[in-house]
């Protein structure tokens, strides 16, 4: 039993649109990502545990308390929600924007001020701390809102798309200071970009038009659904060569591509046979499976951004 | 010519009716600003006047009955189509509803006034107003009033005088030495002096507590000011209060934190009531270096400050009442502005409550917000105290508390309805 469950979640709008269909998880500490591409419930899913939006149907339990029951004020005590665009007011500065949050989730004013100080410190935005909240760039934005997220000390922490539109780089700094400073707290973010699911998830679950179509830990997902290495080599090809342990997936006078459990066994002996047949090899690259691959074999479509 | 010059006159012409907002100021709103001001100010004057009168005149016995002239005067004054006659009975009374601005002016007829003009004596008609700017025309009116009943009274003194006159002289031709005899004489020069002028007025101005000064007026008009402001400020947070969120996105923050949907208001409340505040001080603080003069103490500052945050807190709840109304932002705007503008003239926040006409004074008599200005006003320039200020708004209070939570039950409604999706 997890920290966070959900069970049977649904929910249909009121133009009829049914968003969620019956969604049941949990999570524990660490990092829980809800991946899949836009329109496929995540953001509804997430708003839904975070106490936004009420479920038409369903039960979400934080920490024991039902978020949508008697225990919400208890529940919500415990939650830190970043929606995807995290509010903040125009004409407050870096720290009193931090300080309002503390506000809302309930504490003094001094309190407030100095916990925001700290998380200021922590996420490195102290010396910005006068700065209007417009004159930060996106990645310090997104840094901010996690201090925003993290005000209350909650024990579980809801991250909504939180890197989206950031480049690789700051995608990767933005996780490290997640993992840093919420190591011991159920996190529970949605994403739709694959490689970060794999990276720093240490459980994903995938969603497919408002349904979860799998779950687990990202390795477990790959090896389960999506276990084939992908060798791709490039050059003047002649024919295709068979190698035990790989199989041809498509070929072309310039581009060949095998899909194997083994990489390390089969390329050289693939590399090998190609060069007997007369090939001239340019380069050759080996795809490891990932997430995506998972999500492409479970839905027959492509996870986009 | 190149076409793109007309482009946006192309936006503009179709967002004529399709944006409300643009709608509403280029053209509902200087319609309904011109109706006001034709409503208000498109008469010269007030069509009639509210007179207090105290007639205290005796009938006089005339051989065949009795005559009282007080009646006969006060009856004109009904017919003249000037007045609206209120009486009183003493004039104590009469003074202080003058004072309380009840009755535009006031007159007393005195007890001897049949006896006099029928001794053809002059009589005195007592004419009681505030020492106001505006009070002048009240008393011209009520002055040209007393004249032409005063007119009246000498022609028929001198008709019933020519008629005895006549039959003086021929009774007395045949006597060509016949002179007037000189007993007569006073009498008949009594009677040219009375024929002047029969009736005269005396006239009584009353000392208002301030609002009569130059500092009273100026503070008068501030008081209103803020009346303004307590409404704009109170509605527009009415009105916004759960679109606003919505937009900005903070609604989703709120919903996701330990704060009740009660809370969330009670602090979007304290936050309006923090901008009236500081409004209405700055309004005052500004004011006295103008020459502002209060009637300032301990007590009335705290009934002040009471009935201002009474008329906020009902504008307050207004707002919430027209907030489901407000689907878009847009909308609220033209909500906003479609309220507020006709309740800032209606509601004797702008010009002063004696000055609009009378199916006016009756709305702002009756809407809380303007009523609580009023009783600041009463206070703080005619003197009044704050129990009577408290006491005068009562009703205005029992309002703010039914309509504020009524406001309180729409504004949990919608946040449930966000809540939904």
């Amino acid at each position: 039993m997890g920290e966070v469950v959900v069970e049977d979640l649904v929910k249909v709008y009121r133009d009829g649109v049914e968003a969620v269909k019956g969604v049941s998880f949990s999570a524990s500490r660490g990092i829980t990502m809800l991946m899949g591409p836009n329109g496929s419930g995540k953001t509804t899913t997430l708003s839904m545990i975070a106490g936004s939006l009420k479920p038409t149907r369903g039960k979400v339990y934080v920490m024991g308390f039902d978020v949508w029951g008697d225990g919400w004020v208890e529940a919500r005590k415990r939650i830190g929600f970043a929606p995807q665009d995290m509010p903040f007011r125009a004409k407050l500065t870096v720290l009193e924007n931090l300080v309002w949050y503390g506000l809302i989730r309930g504490m003094g004013l001094g309190v407030a001020r100095r916990r925001a100080s700290e998380l200021l410190r922590e996420v490195g935005l102290y010396e910005h701390r006068r700065k209007r909240v417009e004159e930060l760039s996106g990645g310090m934005r997104r840094r901010l809102t996690i201090a925003a997220a993290l005000i209350g000390d909650p024990e579980v922490l809801i991250l909504d798309e939180p890197t989206s539109g950031l480049d690789p780089g700051a995608r990767r700094g933005f996780w490290e200071l997640v993992e840093r400073l919420a190591r011991d707290k159920v996190v529970i973010a949605s994403t739709h970009i694959a490689e970060e699911a794999e990276k720093h998830a240490d459980k994903v679950i995938i969603f497919h038009r408002g349904r979860i179509v799998a779950e687990g830990r990202p390795d477990e997902l790959i090896e389960r659904h999506a276990p084939l290495a992908r060798i791709v080599v490039k050059g003047d090809l002649r024919a295709p060569v068979e190698v035990e342990g790989a199989t041809l997936l498509s070929s072309s006078p310039e581009e060949q591509a095998y899909t194997t459990r083994s990489p390390e066994t089969v390329l050289p002996r693939l590399i090998e046979k190609l060069i007997e047949g007369g090939s001239r090899i340019e380069s050759v690259e080996v795809r490891k499976p990932g997430l995506e691959e998972v999500y492409l074999r479970l839905t027959g479509e492509r996870l986009e951004g | 010519m190149k076409w793109g010059v007309l482009s946006e006159v192309y936006v503009a012409v179709k967002s004529l009716t399709r944006q409300k907002g643009i709608l509403f100021w280029v053209i509902v709103f200087p319609l309904l600003f011109y109706g006001l001001e034709v409503a208000i100010w498109g008469n010269p004057q007030p069509e009639t006047i509210t007179v207090g009168v105290v007639n205290l005149d005796r009938p006089v016995d005339v051989g065949n009955g009795t005559l009282c002239l007080g009646d006969t005067f006060v009856g004109a004054m009904r017919e003249s189509g000037l007045f609206k006659v209120v009486q009183f009975n003493s004039i104590d009374q009469l003074k202080n509803a003058v004072k309380l601005g009840r009755v535009d002016i006031g007159v007393v007829v005195p007890e001897d006034f049949t006896s006099q003009i029928m001794n053809t004596s002059h009589a005195l008609i007592e004419i009681v107003s505030l020492k106001t700017p505006w009070a002048s025309y009240y008393e011209s009116v009520t002055q040209g009033f007393v004249k032409a009943y005063s007119d009246e009274v000498r022609n028929r003194t001198i008709n019933v005088a020519l008629t005895y006159i006549t039959g003086s002289i021929a009774n007395n031709t045949a006597n060509s030495s016949w002179s007037i005899p000189p007993e007569y004489v006073s009498y008949i020069e009594r009677f040219y002096d009375f024929i002047k002028q029969p009736i005269r007025v005396s006239e009584e101005k009353l000392e208002p507590p301030l609002v009569g000064s130059v500092g009273g007026i100026r503070a008068y008009y501030a008081i209103g000011l803020m009346g303004i402001e307590t409404l704009f400020i109170g509605l527009s947070m009415g009105i916004f209060a759960v679109i606003d969120m919505k937009r900005e996105g903070t609604l989703k923050v709120l919903l996701s934190s330990p704060l009740k949907s009660y809370e969330t208001l009670a602090s979007l409340t304290l936050a309006t009531l923090f901008y009236v505040g500081v409004s209405c001080l700055a309004i005052y603080l500004f004011s006295l270096p103008l020459g502002a003069d209060y009637n300032m103490s301990a007590g009335t500052a705290l009934a002040t400050v009471a009935l201002i945050l009474v008329g906020a807190l009902f504008i307050i709840g207004f707002g919430l009442l027209l907030a489901p109304a407000a689907r878009t932002p847009e909308a609220a705007t033209a909500i906003m502005n479609m309220i507020a503008f006709p309740i800032m003239f209606l509601g004797g926040f702008t010009v002063p409550t004696f000055l609009l006409p009378e199916w006016i004074q009756k709305f702002a008599t009756a809407y809380p917000l303007s009523r609580t200005i009023e009783a600041v006003r009463q206070m703080l320039t005619y003197g009044k105290g704050p129990l009577w200020a408290l006491q005068y708004s009562m009703p205005a209070i029992i309002a703010t508390v039914v309509v504020y939570a009524v406001g309180v039950i729409i504004y949990n409604k919608l946040v449930a309805l966000a809540m939904e999706g």
